[in-house]
């Protein structure tokens, strides 16, 4: 594994609340820049809030989020982002190859225009996704699994050092999963990947590092999914074999 | 055929049916390219609310004894920017605030209205559209307004959209999302302005609507889309004067009527040929 001195994602101490509600509490953590790192949580358990504090959507109330060592607006140019889709796919008029090319876009320069090498570039990601027989069609007609992809054509566009991903399996039938998690796997090999999940079963077969999130945060370096991470975490016990996790997943990356 | 005849001897006789025509053409441009972005980002409720204010604008150049056009066009835009800045950002539901807001709007102009002394403008005209009344200062005025929209719309074409389509994404990349949002309020403030001119308050959310709704049904590109509500909304003007000059009937009213039957005449046309779907 190569090494890179700054870490992608540099959290200390970090607290967020909505309003009174504390979501996330006291938060270190450290994702190197070619990690494969998956976070697992329960729904609400502050999942995604962690995320949009390392996109700088959000800011923290406590603490520091260091992106490559900057706050997180400084570099946004290298960050991408695959938000959490709904089985909906909402109707907005727009075709598959439109919003690859949203990715290439310079904001803040007025009558900014897509130019032949934009389009090359959407191109060439929407193939890298396997989704170029789609370009033309309207987004809304995809299935949740394609525009999954879509929209990891339309981050790649942006040539990102670090990509993240919320929730990226959430409505994937398993052989669409297999095959989100293979050319995640292959992206890894140029850029770090966080990705966030409530599926506990997928992820832990194939990330590298994975922590656990229900207000406090709990790490794993070997990419395992401990009973007694699961049960701090969910604060029940839970019960792996039952729910088809195996006991001990290998770590199978070196 | 005797009577298009006709109508195109009168049309060339009398300036004023000229600049009818004029207008319903400029005000189609506007309401084509504002109402798809209306309705891409159901804004439908919002640009009504807006609408309705606008009476309060006319009220109160009766009660200054000013033009109405500009002061209702200031008018408008301030309400705009107070309902988009609660609606958008604020705490409370928004539609409960634009539904106020819409009442209020009206109440402070009939109040101003009958606080002005004798003179009181055509109010119909307001409600209901005068596009028959449209003089020459006013097609400046909505030529005007259209090359605003024009040029601030294709200048940020690309931003707009992905406001539009996906806000989040939007603000991840770094664009000024809540600036973008009060421009594009903005416009469609100036859109709903040049409309009330044509149909009038109480129908202008037909021509914001209709036009983009038909134009959605043979596209799914925004640009394309803003092109042919372009031109729905202006076969259905240039219809609708028309049908209205001849029969002597109310052309804002006889305006949305034409654009509703386009329409319905539009899906009746698609359910009979169910190999083009609505792709």
């Amino acid at each position: 594994m190569p090494v890179n001195d700054t870490p992608a994602v540099l959290m200390t101490g970090v607290s967020f609340a909505f309003d009174d509600h504390p979501v996330l509490e006291n938060i270190d953590l450290c994702i190197g820049a070619n990690d494969f790192f998956g976070i697992i949580g329960p729904n609400g358990g502050g999942k995604t809030t962690l995320l949009k504090l390392m996109l700088g959507l959000l800011e923290p109330g406590r603490g520091r989020v260091q992106v490559f060592g900057r706050h997180p607006r400084e570099v946004r140019d290298i960050l991408a982002y695959v938000p959490q889709l709904a089985v909906d796919g909402g109707d907005f008029p727009i075709t598959v190859a439109d919003v690859v090319l949203q990715g290439r876009l310079q904001p803040r320069r007025f009558g900014f225009r897509f130019r032949a090498v934009d389009r090359r570039r959407a191109e060439e990601e929407l193939e890298r996704v396997g989704m170029t027989a789609y370009r033309r069609r309207p987004l809304d007609e995809l299935s949740v699994g394609q525009r999954q992809r879509v929209f990891l054509a339309r981050a790649l566009c942006r040539s990102p050092r670090l990509l993240l991903l919320d929730e990226p399996t959430a409505s994937l039938d398993a052989g669409s999963q297999t095959n989100l998690y293979e050319i995640l796997r292959e992206l890894n090999r140029s850029m770090g990947i966080v990705l966030v999940t409530h599926d506990i079963g997928v992820v832990s077969r194939h990330v590298r590092r994975l922590a656990c999130v229900n207000r406090m945060l709990i790490t794993h370096d070997e990419g395992l999914i401990t009973p007694e991470m699961l049960e701090e975490t969910y604060h029940c016990p839970v019960d792996l074999i039952a729910h088809g996790v195996p006991h001990r997943v290998l770590h199978d990356h070196g | 055929m005797e009577t298009v005849l006709h109508l195109i001897r009168d049309i060339a006789a009398h300036e004023f049916l000229q600049r009818a025509l004029i207008a319903g053409a400029l005000v189609s441009l506007a309401g084509g390219i504002m109402g798809t972005l209306v309705v891409v980002n159901r804004l439908v409720f919002l640009a009504g609310g807006i609408a309705h204010a606008a009476f309060g604008g006319v009220g109160l150049a009766s009660l200054l004894r000013l033009p109405v056009l500009p002061v209702t066009a200031l008018f408008t835009l301030a309400a705009a920017g107070v309902m988009g800045r609660l609606a958008l950002w604020g705490q409370v539901r928004n539609d409960t605030i634009i539904g106020a807001l819409w009442a209020v709007g009206m109440g402070f102009g009939v109040i101003c209205i009958e606080l002005s002394p004798g003179y009181h403008p055509d109010l119909m005209g307001y409600l209901f559209g005068s596009i028959l009344a449209v003089s020459r200062a006013d097609l400046w005025l909505l030529a005007l307004m259209d090359l605003l929209i024009v040029a601030s719309v294709a200048g940020y074409a690309e931003e707009l959209i992905i406001v539009s389509c996906d806000e989040e994404y939007a603000r991840v990349v770094g664009l000024p999302v809540d600036w973008i949002r009060v421009g594009m309020l903005l416009l469609v403030s100036l859109a709903i302005i040049m409309l009330v001119r044509v149909v009038g308050l109480i129908m202008v959310i037909a021509l914001l609507t209709i036009p983009a709704a038909a134009a959605e049904r043979f596209t799914r590109s925004i640009r394309r889309m803003m092109a042919y509500a372009t031109l729905y909304g202006l076969a259905c003007t240039l219809t609708g004067l028309g049908i209205s000059f001849v029969f002597d009937l109310a052309s804002g009213a006889v305006i949305v009527m034409t654009a509703a039957a386009g329409y319905l005449l539009l899906m009746a046309g698609r359910r009979l040929r169910p190999d083009r779907g609505a792709a």
